[in-house]
């Protein structure tokens, strides 16, 4: 039997290490143009609020991660606003490349969803969260998180039958 | 779980493998911290300080020995004293200077004192010995402090070359009257809170193994009140040496003697020895001739580093890098005798140049001193840098008569 009152929580850097990938990729799943600058600052702020409830850290990097690409893609939205002919942001040929052809409609229409619908499905499907964690994340409640899942997934289903 | 599910699981897993994270995420990560903000506010200071204890040798190199000065051997100038004077009179102290024994230097011990900023917040400072070459003093903001804060890291005495003792040091609040750095392996190791002449609060400090455990390298410092109740538990996490993340990949750049260079993530610089790591560029880039210095301006740079004798470098041999237009280092020893090593081209986009060698039988220059000269390839001096050797200096100490 383990002794909980002997096991260490895991420190800083620990959960860098253990995390900081996975949340490179939320930032980058969620639409962010430069996925490490957020996750850097994720953990930056992690690390200066220093939980004492070491076992939340993960859920307060998500959230962080969640609210710093929305403020991002709004900000983006912005500039591109205050231009007159925004060019749309290209991808990189490498990701191009990287990203089977199969997923490329599919990814597409994640990318055309409502933010809130992006959010739901990326955290759910992608990170296997629950409910109530998808909530935390994004600072909804769990009905919403629930509202939000099956509006996108009914968005996602409408766009693969009207591109097919 | 339906199609579309499925589908869109397996096209999150294939997008979410196209974002990489680079390799220097984690020290990008630091210096975004608050503790990492402060740390950006002092290179200045040691970077001034680095500079001055060049300068200052080489003024009185030159001064002393004016038209003779081919005739230089070791001259002996204490750069970290000058430094002490130097940051006293530019940050006054407020309470009495407190001396910590250095366990890399044990004659140079390091000096922390508190000093208020001009708005009249405390400051933390301190000054001490970072390699035989080069001198260190910073100060930072102590106030205000976080009401679940205890107390907080002023400094860690460096890492490599793989010191037999650490020594951490920083302010304590007055309500702590223990300190203990334990590791991740259940060791722990008391420290000693010091309530010095006039201080406006005390200083921890606490001396513990370089031998850190395996993976991250990270410490604990525990603060605890008078009934020994635990106040704070600050995770610390230190420098990783630079070369941790791989192993030397390639041929690297072979040197005379057997050491060979490398260069690793993050443009750090690795002397390689018969498989083991022997000298690297420091991490803190403004310490060095990496290639963050190559902005114009930026820092003022150190003519050279060099590690040589035993106890900091393998025995017999001198190895190093210097700027760009350096063709040749000389060294010259205590005694008179001299050693000489052409440098090569380093890497693309470092802007140095390598040098290493063998040094005159017996000599030790960590220990005993050493004059280097830097000469460009029409033969004209560039700079000169002195070591004083721990043995002259720990002699002048002595109390004579």
């Amino acid at each position: 039997m383990i002794d909980l009152q002997t096991v260490a929580p895991p420190s800083f850097a620990e959960l860098f290490a253990a995390h900081y990938r996975s949340m490179v990729r939320l930032a980058g799943l969620l639409g962010a143009d430069d996925p490490e600058d957020i996750a850097q600052e994720a953990f930056a702020r992690l690390h200066d609020r220093r939980l004492r409830d070491d076992g939340a850290a993960l859920a307060y990097v998500r959230s962080i991660v969640c609210n710093l690409t929305r403020n991002r893609l709004r900000h983006l939205r912005l500039v591109r606003r205050r231009a007159l002919d925004p060019p749309e942001a290209a991808r990189s040929s490498e990701h191009a490349v990287l990203v089977a052809e199969e997923h490329r409609e599919l990814l597409a229409a994640v990318g055309r969803l409502p933010r809130r619908q992006r959010e739901a499905l990326v955290l759910r499907y992608w990170l296997d969260l629950s409910e109530r964690e998808i909530a935390e994340a994004m600072g909804v409640s769990p009905g919403s998180v629930k509202t939000h899942t099956s509006r996108g997934l009914s968005a996602l289903g409408r766009a693969l039958k009207e591109d097919s | 779980m339906n199609d579309i599910e499925q589908r869109l699981r397996a096209a999150l897993d294939a997008r979410a493998e196209t974002f990489p994270a680079s390799p220097g995420a984690w020290s990008d990560t630091m210096r975004r911290t608050r503790a990492g903000r402060l740390r950006r506010r002092l290179p200045l200071v040691p970077v001034l300080a680095a500079a001055v204890a060049v300068a200052v040798a080489a003024v009185w190199l030159a001064g002393g020995r004016g038209e003779k000065r081919d005739d230089t051997t070791a001259v002996r100038v204490n750069g970290l004293a000058q430094l002490v004077e130097k940051s006293l009179r530019e940050n006054p102290p407020v309470g009495e200077v407190v001396t910590v024994p250095h366990p890399s230097f044990p004659e140079d011990p390091i000096h922390v004192w508190y000093s208020r900023a001009g708005d009249g917040q405390l400051r933390i400072c301190s000054a001490r010995k970072v390699t035989p070459a080069d001198d260190s003093a910073s100060c930072g903001l102590v106030e205000p402090l976080d009401k679940e804060e205890a107390g907080r890291v002023a400094g860690v005495t460096g890492r490599f070359p793989l010191p037999a003792e650490m020594v951490a040091y920083g302010m304590a609040e007055d309500s702590v009257h223990s300190v203990r750095v334990t590791f991740r392996d259940g060791r722990s190791f008391p420290g000693e809170v010091i309530r010095g002449r006039g201080l406006p609060a005390p200083v921890w400090t606490a001396r513990f193994p370089g031998d850190l455990p395996d993976g991250v390298p990270v410490v604990d410092y525990e603060f605890a009140d008078e009934r020994g109740r635990r106040l704070q538990r600050l995770g610390d996490v230190l420098s990783p040496p630079c070369h941790r993340d791989k192993t030397p990949d390639g041929a690297g750049i072979p040197l005379p003697a057997g050491v060979t260079a490398h260069l690793h993530a993050d443009n750090c610089l690795v002397f390689w020895y018969d498989g083991m790591a022997v000298g690297m560029s420091s991490n803190h880039s403004y310490m060095t001739l990496g290639a963050d210095l190559k902005a114009p301006g930026r820092f003022p740079q150190a003519p050279f580093s060099v590690w040589a004798g035993a106890g900091q470098a393998v025995e017999g041999l001198w190895y190093g890098y210097t700027g760009e237009r350096t063709a040749r280092v000389e060294l010259r020893t205590e005694d008179g005798r001299r050693a000489t090593a052409e440098t090569v081209e380093g890497f693309p986009g470092q802007g140095v140049r390598l040098f290493g060698g063998e040094l005159p039988e017996g000599s030790n220059p960590s220990r005993d001193g050493a004059v280097y000269v830097g000469y460009d390839a029409g033969g004209a001096e560039l700079w000169r840098h002195e070591d004083p050797g721990h043995k002259e200096i720990e002699a002048r100490r002595t109390p004579t008569g």
